[in-house]
């Protein structure tokens, strides 16, 4: 009953959302053009021959680069946000009516954009193989089953650690700067601009313990084909879900509970 | 147009959007925290692409320093006088709300150019001390220049 509830609610969200950024589909293709950064970085790497010192060919460079395009594309998280506008706004107040936890809204929100994004990435990837045919590459079905899995494992832990910073809106009005804050070891260690073996020992010895590598990293080299641990990348991405999860709920209880109606 | 006036009207929206800025306390202090990490990042980016090679592209490590401290610091520029503003234009649009800036007794664009805050950026002066660093390496006479021009900003 419950569940089917929630199923019904979501996908009556889904369709909403859906429509609302069909809508706005060209911002959505410029976004996911704003996205080709990891194909920049591969310029980088194979002209200058820097893949060399770390074991890499050229092919499975550029295969892990345009799956670090394809994992960002898929896991790029926005919650905060939109929570901090619509709290400053005093939006939140009629969404904490509604018998649902209003961050189903945001991350139906979330999957509707993926859903439009999709084709638009299909076109990159199509304009990046033509520039680069020898890279191109099948991946088997369970390798891609489980990357697509992993992609949005990624996604998940990225949405609740931005849903717990959203959270603290209610006790600060302003925390997305605490999300700039933390995008930025995002950025530069997650995998994004260079492959996580490439880094040097004193960072790699930490790295993996931080869920950085996972974001990234794991998934683009699970789908690329590149060495990678799976079962160990798989579970240490379950673990940061499984440890941030209740964080989320404990923020979230303790901060409607803290809520006081802004500017409404 | 009349200048003085609007250098007038330059100096109420500097104050307002400082005030506003100066508003969220904490807000302000992580981003300074962030506009160190960032620049902590980038460096260990490049020296990254510089552990194994001497030259990427002919260029040494601390010229490519250099570059991304020019880089940054036009970053910096738009980021502070130009892209808030923007953004601002087309939140007005699609909410109505450029009825009342068109309204206005100035200058709708100088309006939008200039009523947005120059959020302090942090980062316009840490790059500046690392060029200049950079520039000092090879003209020694520069790295008094950096010392007084530090006294200055503090």
């Amino acid at each position: 009953m419950l569940s089917n509830l929630i199923k019904r609610k979501m996908f009556t969200l889904l369709k909403v959302q859906y429509s609302n950024m069909l809508e706005y589909r060209v911002e959505i293709a410029l976004w996911a053009i704003s996205g080709i950064i990891p194909f920049f970085m591969l310029n980088i790497w194979t002209n200058n021959n820097l893949n060399e010192s770390i074991n890499i060919s050229d092919v499975m460079l550029s295969r892990y680069f345009l799956c670090a395009f394809f994992v960002r594309q898929f896991s790029v998280v926005w919650v905060v946000f939109s929570f901090e506008e619509d709290s400053l706004l005093g939006k939140v107040s009629p969404y904490l009516i509604q018998p649902l936890i209003p961050f189903f809204r945001y991350l139906a929100q979330h999957l509707a954009e993926q859903i439009t994004r999709f084709p638009f990435a299909l076109i990159i990837a199509f304009f990046f193989f033509i520039f680069n045919p020898e890279s191109i590459w099948i991946p088997n079905l369970g390798i891609l089953f489980l990357s697509i899995v992993s992609t949005f494992l990624s996604f998940l832990i990225q949405f609740l650690i931005q849903s717990i910073v959203a959270c603290l809106c209610f006790w600060t009005e302003k925390a997305s700067s605490i999300e700039r804050l933390l995008f930025i070891p995002t950025l530069f260690l997650s995998g994004l601009l260079a492959p996580v073996v490439s880094f040097p020992a004193y960072v790699k010895s930490w790295i993996y313990l931080t869920p950085f590598p996972y974001l990234i990293d794991f998934p683009a080299n699970l789908l690329s084909g590149n060495e990678t641990n799976i079962r160990g990348g798989l579970s240490m991405q379950n673990l940061w879900i499984f440890l941030l999860f209740p964080l989320f709920k404990k923020t979230w209880s303790e901060g409607t509970k803290k809520y006081t109606a802004m500017g409404s | 147009m009349n200048l003085r006036k609007y250098l007038k009207v330059y100096k109420k929206f500097l104050h307002t959007s400082l005030a506003s800025e100066l508003e969220y306390k904490t807000n302000i202090l992580v981003d300074l925290i962030t506009a160190i990490l960032s620049l902590v990042g980038s460096i260990f980016l490049l020296s990254i692409f510089f552990q194994n090679n001497g030259y990427i592209g002919g260029w040494r490590f601390e010229q490519a320093l250099i570059i991304q401290g020019i880089y940054t610091i036009l970053n910096g520029i738009t980021n502070t006088w130009f892209n808030p503003n923007l953004t601002e234009i087309v939140k007005h649009i699609r909410e109505g709300t450029l009825d009342f800036v068109l309204l206005k007794p100035v200058d709708s664009q100088f309006f939008f150019i200039f009523s947005m805050p120059p959020s302090i950026d942090l980062e316009l002066i840490l790059n500046l001390d690392k060029i200049l660093d950079a520039f000092s390496e090879r003209f020694p006479d520069l790295h008094i220049v950096k010392t007084s021009l530090f006294k200055l900003s503090f």
